[in-house]
């Protein structure tokens, strides 16, 4: 995956898929949560929020970031999410 | 049968035809533009040939051939010239493996490009027309908006403006427009060709760098509207107009983000040739 530019114009960015050659518009959420679990082997969903606290707190939907997490399933660029009991 | 390679900045054509029209329309639009021997390095080889068998004599047909191979369903014999210019399109649209290829008319005032892209009947091409005819913007291309990714600058492309429909008699009523031959009943409708002008001409291997990156909509008789879109929105819409961005890949998203990231995106909707000049004039000249 690459990213393109933060564009000031936008609270959006484009998303490169190297292996399909298909373009993807994200939110700035998605976009901050992607890139996140790019940098990170492992995150929990808590850690995640921590995280993204910031964006979130601007966000008038609580679960905002479980929507997002979601949405990019759906799309399939989140492929899998391991979820554990404890 | 005519047999000439034409330096069509950027590239190289060859282009071979035993139809007295398209001697005709080379001779009337593409006269200025440099003709190499025929072992210069060739982009493009095309042929329009007359059809074969009966189809030579019966309800004549048109044949374009691309590298000696008959890609296209034939053609009224009466269109052949109109074939070649479909057919150039899409050689460009199709085959060049160096640069991004969008939809989208391209004029620049010195080295500052304006990209109008829009779907077919948006109505760029008359507001191409109009800018460089009536407004002195220089022609780039009516059609393809062709992005070197190395250079990050929009290429020239210098060939006539095909004009349809309604758009023709529009354009006949500039003082500067040459027009060719009107064909009629074609796939696209009514069309004709308007001659590039002159100083475009002159200045038809000189590169630009998009400012402006303008979506038009023609709607008759609409108050004109502006809106300033976001880089995100207008890479969207751009990217559905490209030709062949799955091709180029990481080079062709690289490119189009780096262009965009100079340039201010906007909206626009018109109803009649003065108000989409006056849009133009005031995004541009703010």
């Amino acid at each position: 995956m690459k990213f393109g530019p933060c564009w000031s114009c936008s609270d959006a960015v484009i998303l490169f898929d190297c292996h399909s050659g298909d373009y993807w518009v994200v939110s700035d959420l998605g976009f901050k949560l992607l890139r996140l679990l790019l940098t990170h082997a492992e995150m929990t969903h808590e850690a995640l929020a921590m995280q993204l606290a910031p964006d979130l707190a601007h966000e008038e939907n609580p679960a905002m970031l479980q929507l997002t997490m979601q949405s990019l399933m759906d799309n399939g660029l989140l492929q899998a999410v391991h979820c554990r009991a404890d | 049968m005519i047999d000439t390679v034409l330096h069509i900045f950027p590239f190289n054509v060859r282009i071979r035809s035993s139809f007295a029209g398209v001697a005709e329309h080379l001779d009337f639009f593409y006269s200025n533009h440099p003709r190499h021997g025929s072992d210069s390095f060739i982009d493009f080889d095309v042929q329009v040939l007359h059809g074969q068998g009966l189809r030579r004599w019966w309800h004549p047909q048109a044949r374009l051939l691309l590298d000696g191979k008959e890609s296209f369903f034939p053609l009224p014999a009466v269109q052949a010239a109109p074939m070649l210019e479909w057919g150039l399109n899409w050689c460009i649209a199709s085959r060049p493996l160096g640069y991004l290829v969008m939809h989208a008319g391209l004029l620049a005032q010195g080295d500052r490009a304006l990209m109008l892209p829009g779907v077919p009947g948006a109505g760029k091409s008359t507001l191409t027309a109009s800018l460089c005819l009536l407004e002195d913007w220089r022609l780039l291309s009516d059609e393809l908006a062709i992005l070197d990714p190395v250079s990050g600058l929009m290429q020239p492309h210098a060939r006539p403006i095909c004009l349809k429909n309604a758009s023709i008699e529009i354009a006949c009523g500039f003082p500067k427009t040459r027009l060719g031959r009107v064909y009629h009943d074609t796939r696209k409708g009514t069309i004709s060709h308007a001659a590039c002008p002159t100083a475009s001409m002159a200045a038809s291997s000189t590169p630009a760098r998009v400012q402006w990156v303008v979506f038009p909509r023609f709607e008759l008789d609409s108050p004109p509207r502006c809106e300033e879109i976001s880089r995100v929105e207008a890479f969207s819409m751009i990217s559905e107009q490209s030709f062949n961005r799955e091709r180029m890949g990481e080079v062709g998203f690289d490119a189009l983000c780096a262009m965009l990231t100079d340039a201010r995106c906007f909206q626009i909707v018109y109803g009649s040739t003065d108000a989409g000049l006056q849009l133009i004039h005031e995004i541009t000249q703010p």
